[in-house]
């Protein structure tokens, strides 16, 4: 259920010229909008009005999320409807919740990664999360069981 | 901490930090001051009836909520609004019931719609009003919940409580019901995601199968979807059904896969909306889980997902004590009569004007009147800040059910919960449904 931005989506919407204001060349550049390192305002050309069609469609696509720099997860809160499904497929919620036999939420007090706060996810301890620990495998559990691609990992 | 009221905490001074934020209350985010904190809340913004919602109020304003849907938080916004409700030419509770009752008497019969979004209590009394008027009252799923019931009693109805399905189910189906728009937590509380006694790995354990008249946002989580229009669905329902016999696909290239997953379950939940379903097709479901059951090799629970009126099942069991059936009665033979046809068409032949209390906030609980219904004088009970959809002539603001008040609420599969009070200053003394209703049939006695 991740968005599915791929780096040659945003590609298309740079100028191509490979003009290195930024540093980089523009497939470069993409890569580091796809993971959200830079933003479409730090492409000199970009901020021109000959691509504010273009700089309009790559906001669009990489939305107003902000990445969360010890996980890389980014939560778009217009699509989370606070179901709670990535809370439930979390593995530290798995092992930490008392009550995940009866499909409770979390209480206040338990050692969680992910939380529903007000209808929307948010990270609750991020330094337990597996993305948060360089030896362990990538997990996507979260992300890819976004019903409203709500979440992504970057 | 110190004890409150009623083991409510009220934490002096947490602390932490002062973030400058503004939640969807419209009021900071800080833990900072004097708070009170309810936990294990029950939130009765829909059927599921989340039991472990955590509230934090400031100032008796609920400033941070835990474990609550979008659904749930749209219905506390109702009483955080600055302008609860929109001016009404009748501003005392007194003149909103006469004029009311005016309505009632001079152009009767009175249909009551609605009282499924009610507590116990409310859904008692508006009966006893709606007898008293000799009117009719009727859930808003009137028309599925008639014939589901009505197939219930025919064929015999294997349910469950959620918990076992949690525990057990092995194939979970959604019948042209879609939990991610109506009950949005249903699905990691107890249908999907829940990690059973017998199914720990919770969806590894399961394969989801939907089944809709379009496409749907649970199809991406589905294992198969089958889009069936209504003329198709007796039929791909008996295909299903006779599983082993079945020869054509009708179409659907997915349908031997689905078949071999049923015949390896031991435990098949199927959640259904009546009101979507054909008649046949309802029919066809229950003479399905029948012989399923019957067999005694697996087990097939079918589980009606009301989408309108969080306590719709406690509107049944309070029917179903009081006169009989589950849908409702007409107090006058005519009224009973176009009660037995199951449509809003027969009533609305009958009946002059409608007593309507509202379903919930803007979004996929709020419910509008049938069009057969809209040119009759409305009378509604409304605790939401949004205006009614319809043209009202009278609008009563009524207190919270669950959160200003407290209340018995039946959950999807019937079991009872209590919805607490939670103590906030944004009340403004709004009465219960209850009371109102219990004046008007005080005026009426009268």
């Amino acid at each position: 259920m991740a968005r599915r931005t791929s780096i040659y989506e945003l590609y298309e919407y740079l100028p191509k010229t490979n003009c290195g204001q930024c540093g980089l060349s523009c497939m470069g550049f993409a890569g580091y909008l796809l993971s959200r390192d830079v933003r479409p305002e730090d492409c000199p050309p970009l901020c021109t009005d000959a691509f504010e069609e273009a700089r309009q469609q790559l906001g669009a696509l990489l939305g107003d999320g902000v990445k969360d720099p010890l996980t890389g997860l980014i939560v778009d809160a217009d699509r989370c409807i606070g179901c709670g499904i990535c809370v439930s497929v979390c593995p530290v919620h798995a092992a930490n919740n008392r009550e995940v036999s009866l499909g409770k939420g979390p209480r206040a007090d338990d050692t969680v990664v992910l939380r529903i706060v007000d209808g929307c996810v948010q990270l609750s301890s991020r330094e337990l999360c597996n993305r948060a620990i360089p030896s362990a495998p990538p997990c996507k559990a979260c992300a890819d069981n976004c019903p409203t691609d709500a979440m992504e990992l970057v | 901490m110190r004890e409150g009221a009623e083991g409510v905490k009220v934490r002096p001074d947490v602390g932490g930090q002062h973030t400058g934020k503004t939640g969807p209350y419209g009021l900071r985010n800080a833990l900072a001051g004097s708070q009170t904190e309810y936990h294990s809340h029950v939130c009765a913004g829909c059927s599921c009836l989340c039991d472990d919602i955590s509230l934090y109020l400031e100032g008796g304003r609920i400033v941070r909520s835990l474990n609550l849907c979008r659904i749930g938080v749209t219905r506390l916004l109702t009483i955080t609004a600055e302008k609860r409700l929109p001016e009404t030419p009748f501003p005392s509770l007194r003149e909103s019931v006469r004029r009311a009752l005016d309505i009632f008497t001079e152009r009767g019969p009175v249909v009551c719609i609605g009282a499924d979004s009610l507590d116990q209590a409310g859904i008692v009394a508006s009966a006893e009003l709606a007898r008293s008027l000799r009117g009719v009252w009727v859930p808003w799923a009137f028309e599925g919940m008639s014939r589901f019931f009505e197939h219930a009693v025919r064929c015999g109805w294997a349910t469950a409580l959620l918990d076992e399905i949690r525990d057990r189910a092995d194939i979970v189906v959604f019948w042209c019901v879609d939990p991610l728009v109506t009950h949005h937590r249903h699905l990691s509380r107890y249908s999907v995601f829940a990690r059973g006694r017998f199914t720990e790995r919770g969806a590894a354990d399961r394969i989801v199968i939907g089944v809709g008249r379009d496409r749907t946002p649970i199809e991406p989580l589905c294992g198969y979807f089958f889009v069936v229009g209504p003329e198709k669905e007796a039929d791909f329902i008996g295909a299903v059904a006779a599983s082993t016999g079945a020869r054509d696909t009708l179409g659907y290239k997915d349908l031997p896969m689905l078949l071999r997953a049923l015949d390896r379950a031991t435990y098949i939940a199927v959640f259904v909306d009546p009101e979507r379903l054909t008649d046949a097709g309802l029919a066809a479901l229950f003479e399905w889980s029948l012989s399923i059951n019957r067999r005694g090799e697996k087990r097939m629970i079918l589980f009606p997902l009301w989408t309108a009126g969080a306590n719709a099942v406690g509107f049944a069991q309070a029917s179903v004590d009081m006169f009989g059936t589950a849908w409702g009665r007409g107090f006058s033979e005519d009224l009973e009569a176009a009660l037995r046809k199951r449509t809003w068409e027969a009533l609305a032949d009958q009946v002059g004007c409608v007593l309507m209390i509202e379903s919930g906030p803007a979004g996929p609980t709020r419910r509008s009147l049938p069009d057969c219904l809209e040119d009759k004088p409305v009378v509604v009970l409304t605790p939401f800040k949004e205006p009614p959809v319809c043209r009202a002539c009278v609008v009563i603001p009524t207190a919270l059910p669950g959160v200003e008040t407290e209340g018995m609420f039946f959950r999807a599969d019937g079991l009872p919960l209590h919805a607490g009070r939670v103590e906030c200053c944004t009340g403004k003394g709004y009465p219960r449904s209850e009371d109102v209703l219990d004046q008007m049939l005080l005026e009426v006695a009268l």
